[in-house]
């Protein structure tokens, strides 16, 4: 087609064709990469990637501003944006990858059968809702039929083992979840440090089986018709069973210690109006349990009631507040002049909330980002949380303009620079010395290479 | 159930006293060798009692004792092998051999059609049954329906050093391939590809495999280019969208050709009036075109389908400039619940299950006192209406039943929808 142009416009055209180059680079050793994918934000219908050749090299067509995922099996996704001033010689362009961490080992039974279809995750402390709490960590694989299993794309960094026995606690219901080698306690559970490709082998599970306590119990109802039973951990992610029921009665067995919620409604479906509910909590230790009561009544709707806080000098301005528990009906209000809002019509459930600037007139306001919120007691700042049939309390939600941009220096004990690090913001409740007030929530800050 | 399992542990002599049971013999044996399984766990359900495990010996050999109670099952189960069936115990029965199948393994290598490992993640699909498709099915082999020949036993990734394994398969004849849908790091004109090489069933090579058997199946993804599919699209009038809103036209290519997903759905925005989709291999394609307005916070609160369109095209070897499509504004969902002579009228929940690009999806709704209920619009599609609550229901559109077929939305032109509940079957309340 461009032959049939006129002059001028060809050579405009031809003068938006300039070209930026770049080098693929292993952050750890600094050699060039070769064999790298080089996707671009403008290339949304699947156009031919360029791929860096074996001195790392790559080649892609000038745009103003380009967003930059660079992918090589063995090492992390890196994303990098590149903006160019208005008339600027496009620079060359260094990305450096981190090479992948990777942890395997086995799992095996008491006897040193390989166990199958184990799961196992690696684990990051995170604050959830104000509780330091392991959480997995992307890595999350099953074991193959010789027990074997292997997690890699991990940032390094320090990580703790748990395994879900999976098929074999379907076999004996006795094994359940252990963090590596044998705990149960996160104090007791030993970390796995892994740096910059490097690869920890040898991390072996040995699972016994647990006897644990039996749950028995009754409903003790208001209203005729059937309810299903679900018991889930407080502390164990992983952990939540249907319950058994016979008539009225239930019972659960090979309970492990620990605190649990004993419930009518799953993670994923709440309750609906005038359905029967029941929810209760439950602190198992090494005693069986034999009178539980779980009270059911019809389900009612509750409205919360709550507040916007800004942590600046002026007003909050309206925003608009949505709890959603079920996708397609999301329950939204905006808030009164004086930051208060009440959302009506919610049923017990796993709600997320979500709080975005209010338009004024067809036209959003300064941007106001959420800092926090607490919901009676509880810290929700993770904007997830689970409502029971219990008044939930007031809910308190923090917002605050985008004050303060960090900038800094990781360096290592011996006081050179660590290139290759994912940096997090993290809640001044994590790490005490760094407290990062009303930034913007972003998932990660990239330190690149210093010094 | 506790005091039984601690009995268990009292001195056998004790345990014979006072309940002389059966005892259970068996040894574990490989199906095809014949040869002893050392080690399998076993596992005794039934009677009183919790399950009891054990463990075979080193010749394949367990043992249970003091089995009382009539019907027991057993089952057995070893690494690398497939699990037994359930194995009923009858009461006189005291000893049995118990055959185990080793599984089967798949793996390989893949790479791209640069030559380079696939990238981390990408999906394997196992597909089994090496029944011909039939060329005149209207719909792809990935559908498990019973009319199509294929379909995907389960998945697997593909790990860091661009290599997958599968293992634990059942003797038998197995397809393999690669598909696009879930990789990160895919080009247009990439295809899924079975092994070893080829773009459709007709071509592909199964592999047969034997209890125990390793196969070493390694496979380049393709590439290969197609034609070009562009043209106007006509929307009707509509008013500006609220604040926060926004209004979007797409028009997707599903293709029907049945070739594992390759350019299953190819989207294209529409921009300036007209749509465009690069790379379409030849075949029989569904083109749906709808408009949406959706809030502008991407998280799709809100959203309503306003406009639609969709009909069958043939693709061939050259690009297509004239596909031209007119939407149409999308009628809400609406009928009425009607009860049988006899029947008490309650309250009814309408459950609606929409299949078009978006995937199925699954919505409801109550009627009301007077039998009327309500949905929404839907992106073009297929819809199956059924009723949850007492009795059975029979689904009409006009005249015509629709519980099994569902329908096509939107209808050439309007119909009543009637849910008529028979509650003669029992479950009236």
């Amino acid at each position: 087609m461009k032959f049939l142009l006129p002059l001028p416009f060809l050579a405009a055209s031809l003068m938006a064709q300039t070209f930026i180059d770049g080098r693929v680079i292993d952050s750890v050793t600094g050699a060039p990469v070769s064999g790298a994918y080089i996707s671009v934000s403008q290339n949304l219908t699947g156009n031919p990637m360029p791929v860096t050749d074996s001195a790392g090299h790559f080649r892609l067509e000038s745009h103003d501003k380009i967003y930059l995922t660079v992918h090589h099996n063995g090492y992390l996704y890196r994303n990098q944006t590149i903006a160019l001033e208005p008339g600027q010689a496009p620079p060359e362009v260094r990305v450096l990858l981190v090479p992948q961490a990777a942890i395997s080992g086995h799992v095996f039974d008491e006897n040193g059968l390989p166990v199958r279809g184990a799961r196992v995750s690696a684990m990051q402390y995170t604050p959830v809702n104000g509780q330091r709490q392991l959480r997995p960590w992307r890595g999350d694989t099953e074991t193959n039929e010789l027990g074997e299993y292997r997690i890699f794309e991990l940032p390094a960094g320090r990580y703790y083992l748990s395994v879900t026995p999976g098929k074999l606690a379907e076999w004996d219901p006795r094994y359940s979840a252990r963090l590596y080698p044998d705990a149960v306690d996160p104090d007791r559970a030993e970390p796995v440090d892994v740096r910059a490709g490097e690869e920890r082998g040898g991390r072996d599970f040995r699972l016994t089986p647990q006897e644990g306590v039996t749950i028995a119990g009754r409903l003790a109802r208001t209203g005729a018709g059937h309810v299903s039973l679900y018991l889930r951990s407080v502390e164990y992610f992983d952990y939540s069973i249907p319950v058994a029921q016979q008539g009225d009665s239930f019972t659960i067995a090979h309970v492990p210690p620990g605190n649990y919620t004993l419930r009518t409604w799953s993670d994923f479906v709440g309750p609906k109006a005038g359905e029967l509910v029941g929810d209760m909590t439950l602190q198992v230790g090494t005693a069986d349990m034999r009178d539980v009561r779980l009270e059911i009544r019809t389900a009612e709707e509750q409205d919360l009631s709550g507040a916007i806080v800004f942590l600046g000098r002026t007003k909050p301005g309206p925003m608009e507040v949505t709890l959603r528990r079920d996708p397609r009906e999301p329950k939204s209000v905006v808030s009164n002049a004086d930051g208060s809002f009440v959302v009506k019509g919610l049923l017990p459930g796993r709600y997320l909330l979500d709080v975005r600037n209010a338009p004024v007139d067809g036209v959003p306001p300064a941007d106001r980002w959420f800092v926090g919120a607490q919901l009676g007691a509880r810290d929700v700042s993770e904007q997830s949380f689970d409502m029971g049939t219990a008044p939930p309390g007031a809910l308190k939600i923090s917002v605050a303009s985008p004050v303060a941009k960090l900038t800094g220096r990781l360096l290592d004990a011996a006081g050179s620079p660590a290139s290759g690090s994912l940096l997090r913001r993290v809640q001044e409740y994590e790490c005490r010395p760094f407290v990062f007030r009303h930034l913007p929530r972003l998932m990660s800050y990239y330190l690149p290479k210093m010094g | 159930m506790r005091v039984c399992s601690f009995l268990l542990l009292l001195p056998a002599v004790l345990l014979r006293a006072q309940a002389p049971g059966g005892t259970l013999d068996g040894d574990v044996v490989d199906s095809v060798t014949g040869a002893p399984v050392a080690s399998a766990r076993v596992k005794l359900t039934g009677g009183k009692s919790d399950p009891r495990y054990n463990a075979a010996d080193a010749q394949g050999h367990f043992h249970f004792e003091n089995i009382s109670g009539a019907s027991h099952t057993l089952f057995v189960e070893h690494p690398g092998y497939l699990p037994s069936s359930p194995i009923p115990i009858a009461a006189a029965q005291s000893s049995l051999k118990v055959p185990l199948t080793q599984g089967a393994i798949v793996y390989g290598a893949v790479t791209d059609p640069n030559g380079l490992p696939a990238s981390t993640g990408a999906f394997i699909g196992r597909i089994f049954d090496p029944r011909p498709i039939d060329p005149r099915s209207p719909r792809g082999p990935l559908l498990p329906d019973g009319n199509n020949a294929l379909f995907p036993v389960s998945g697997m990734l593909i790990d860091d050093h661009g290599q997958y394994r599968s293992s634990l398969l059942a003797p038998g004849v197995y397809y393999v391939a690669v598909l696009s849908q879930h990789a990160v790091f895919w080009e247009r004109t990439w295809r899924s590809t079975y092994y070893p090489h080829a773009l459709d069933v007709a071509s592909a090579k199964p592999i047969s495999l034997a209890a125990g058997q390793q196969v070493r199946a390694d496979i380049q993804v393709m590439r290969q280019t197609g034609v070009r599919v562009s043209g106007r699209v006509a929307v009707p009038a509509y008013d500006p969208p609220p604040p926060g809103m926004q209004i979007f036209t797409h028009v997707h290519l599903v293709s029907r050709n049945g070739s594992l997903g390759n350019s299953d759905v190819t989207s294209s925005p529409v921009t300036a009036d007209r749509f465009e989709a690069s790379d379409l291999l030849p075949g029989t394609y569904t083109v749906v075109a709808e408009t949406q307005q959706v809030s502008t916070d991407g998280m799709g609160r809100k959203s309503k389908v306003l406009f639609g369109t969709r009909r069958q095209v043939e693709i061939g070897g050259r690009d297509i400039s004239d596909l031209d499509l007119q939407l149409q504004p999308l009628p809400e969902v609406t009928g009425r619940v009607t009860f049988a002579d006899g029947c008490d009228a309650a309250p009814v929940r309408v459950l609606l299950t929409s299949s078009s690009i978006g995937g199925i999806q699954d919505y409801s709704a109550l009627a009301g006192p007077d039998g009327a209920f309500a949905f929404s619009t839907f992106i073009p599609g297929s819809l199956v209406i059924g009723a949850a609550g007492p009795g059975s229901a029979t689904v009409f559109l006009g005249d015509r039943d629709i519980t099994r077929s569902g329908f096509d939305y939107p209808t050439p032109t309007p119909q009543e929808l009637r849910v008529a509940i028979n509650c003669a079957s029992g479950g009236a309340q």
